[in-house]
């Protein structure tokens, strides 16, 4: 099994009367870049919050690096929760040096992770006069201090014009891949997620629907097409061997043909020719966007 | 990694925090305010003692002696200055500036995120503050006496070099006062978060809670028509209230006297701390 760099058990948070998560459980392997997907409100931050240490939970437990959470730890972790908290009126530089006393980092390291995150040339200026965007790199780079293991990001994208949350996403892909930080990152933007993400968690009203990794996703949201004729057996042998298919599912009358849909028309007259009546052929496919949808359940506006 | 012992953490801890108040400019200009007003009211108070010209001509010597030349004594002019001066305020000002910074900007986030604990973040801004307090009510204390010595060293002044039996008590006693009230003032500002109503508080709470109190003692003693009980009540206003809006010590005070007012400012100096340290355990990040 791999290594669980985090896990939560039975994880509940409440304020006064509401419970904001409920019984959460979730695993983050080392390496993964876990997106973790839910609407606003759904209890992403607040979930962020409580394996941070910022808040208190109500009941369950959070493990980091496969202990109980505690302060030695926690400094094994990097974050961004929310926006970035900064000296406005100091220099990129000299928020980057207050925050490494904290965390650990050298002048140079300073500079190669600024360098990184694209604000090689801000380095010196006033971080007030800096953009939303060049704010949550900024805010990347405090949390990539130290070197951490873990990095929980929380929106790290949100605000950003296309040109900035691709900067991110590459950011992001770079650190994974080069020095083996493991990601947790909170989205609304399942457009952003998609691109990035190995492991998914879906949250809704405080719990987690489900985690899936992005293969058995892809699998799942794959287009398909699917097929009604008179002799599903017959057809299945000649689109199996005839045409190369061999993914093919039957199911009374009907096959669910796991292939290029662009193939369709191809199968429909490959059977006809062969004296097999289709009587109906749908493209099936199931999109991202309408697959969280579905776990997420009814959104209350 | 970046592993850390208690003692490492907490090196860190004030190094973050040192780095954070001298690279403040309100920290220079609050204290520089501060330090320039103690100076300023020197100078004012020796600019009337000039234009007195004719005034001395005919007060005698004793006279004169009594109602001006004393101010110019430095050990008078160190121990009065306290009062005559925007410590307090400044205080109040910079309390709310420096404790709340960290909540309002988010940055608290990044600390406590980052395995620092709230005991150790309490700890470090506590002390610091404390330091500050004590820095600068001591620094006061040095100009207001030099600017004394410099003006009794001319010769018609000389005359009232005047020196206080217990002088060095009577200033540790005075910094016990000042650092009650920063400890009440780091609470509130602990309490409250932001900036703003940090400030106001602490500016208003110490007055405020003062005028209440001797309300409440007034109403009791007219209701109760017991003399007893209005002294008693009087008695315990003057210690605990009165000793934290404004500083208790007095010159030619008794012994009595000093001690119960160096009591309670030391009892509210750790009451307060500990009630600022509560409310940072306790207090989560939400925003």
């Amino acid at each position: 099994m791999d290594e669980l760099v985090l896990q939560t058990k039975g994880l509940t948070k409440k304020f006064g009367k509401k419970i904001v998560v409920n019984d959460l459980s979730l695993n983050i392997r080392k390496g993964d870049i876990y997106g973790f997907i839910g609407p606003n409100g759904a209890g992403k931050t607040t979930v962020m919050k409580v394996i941070l240490g910022l808040l208190f939970p109500n009941g369950g437990e959070v493990k980091l690096f496969g202990e109980n959470q505690n302060l030695k730890n926690l400094r094994r972790v990097g974050s961004l929760i929310e926006s970035p908290g900064l000296y406005g009126n100091c220099s990129a530089f000299e928020n980057m040096k207050r925050f490494a006393i904290l965390s650990g980092g050298t002048d140079a390291q300073i500079h190669e992770i600024l360098d990184l995150v694209g604000l090689k040339d801000a380095t010196y200026k006033k971080v007030k006069t800096f953009s939303l965007g060049m704010k949550q790199r900024l805010g990347i780079a405090v949390a990539l201090l130290g070197d951490p293991e873990l990095l929980v990001l929380d929106e790290p994208v949100n605000g950003l014009d296309p040109m900035g949350m691709k900067m991110v996403r590459d950011i992001i892909l770079r650190v994974n891949q080069e020095r083996g930080v493991t990601f947790f990152i909170s989205s609304h933007l399942l457009g952003e997620l998609e691109k990035i993400s190995t492991r998914y968690g879906i949250i809704q009203y405080g719990v987690l629907t489900e985690e899936i990794s992005a293969e058995k996703l892809a699998q799942k949201c794959r287009k398909s097409i699917l097929l009604t004729c008179s002799e599903p057996e017959k057809a299945a042998k000649i689109i199996t061997e005839q045409m190369q298919i061999p993914e093919i599912y039957i199911k009374e009358h009907t096959l669910n043909i796991i292939a290029d849909i662009a193939r369709s028309a191809e199968i429909n007259t490959k059977l006809v020719s062969e004296g097999i009546a289709v009587s109906e052929l749908t493209v099936m496919s199931v999109s991202y966007e309408d697959y969280f949808l579905q776990k997420m359940g009814p959104v209350n506006v | 990694m970046y592993e850390k012992g208690w003692g490492r953490v907490m090196k860190n801890m004030f190094r973050f925090q040192l780095r954070r108040l001298l690279r403040k400019p309100s920290f220079y200009v609050c204290f520089g305010l501060c330090l320039a007003f103690t100076v300023l009211v020197i100078l004012a108070q020796k600019a009337t003692f000039d234009t007195m010209g004719d005034l001395r001509e005919w007060l005698s010597p004793d006279d004169l002696q009594t109602q001006f030349m004393q101010t110019f004594s430095p050990q008078l002019l160190s121990l009065n200055i306290f009062g005559s001066t925007m410590l307090p305020l400044l205080l109040a000002v910079f309390s709310g500036i420096y404790i709340c910074e960290d909540r309002v900007r988010g940055t608290i986030k990044n600390i406590y995120a980052r395995g620092y604990s709230r005991t150790s973040v309490f700890l470090s801004k506590f002390i610091v503050s404390t330091c500050i307090a004590c820095g600068v009510y001591l620094l006061t204390v040095l100009i207001a006496y030099l600017s004394g010595m410099v003006i009794c060293a001319t010769s018609s002044y000389r005359a009232a070099m005047l020196t206080v039996d217990g002088y060095w008590l009577l200033v540790l006693g005075r910094m016990a006062a000042v650092l009650a009230l920063n400890a009440f003032y780091f609470m509130l500002s602990e309490l409250i978060g932001t900036t703003g109503f940090s400030i106001a508080a602490n500016i208003f709470a110490p007055g405020f809670i003062s005028t209440i109190v001797l309300a409440i003692i007034g109403i009791a003693a007219l209701v109760m028509q017991d003399n007893t009980f209005s002294s008693n009540a009087m008695t315990v206003y003057e210690y605990w209230v009165y000793n934290l809006a404004t500083s208790g010590f007095e010159v030619d005070m008794d012994w009595w006297d000093y001690i119960g007012h160096l009591v309670a400012s030391v009892v509210y100096f750790a009451g307060f701390g500990i009630l600022g340290w509560l409310i940072v355990k306790k207090k989560q990040v939400k925003n």
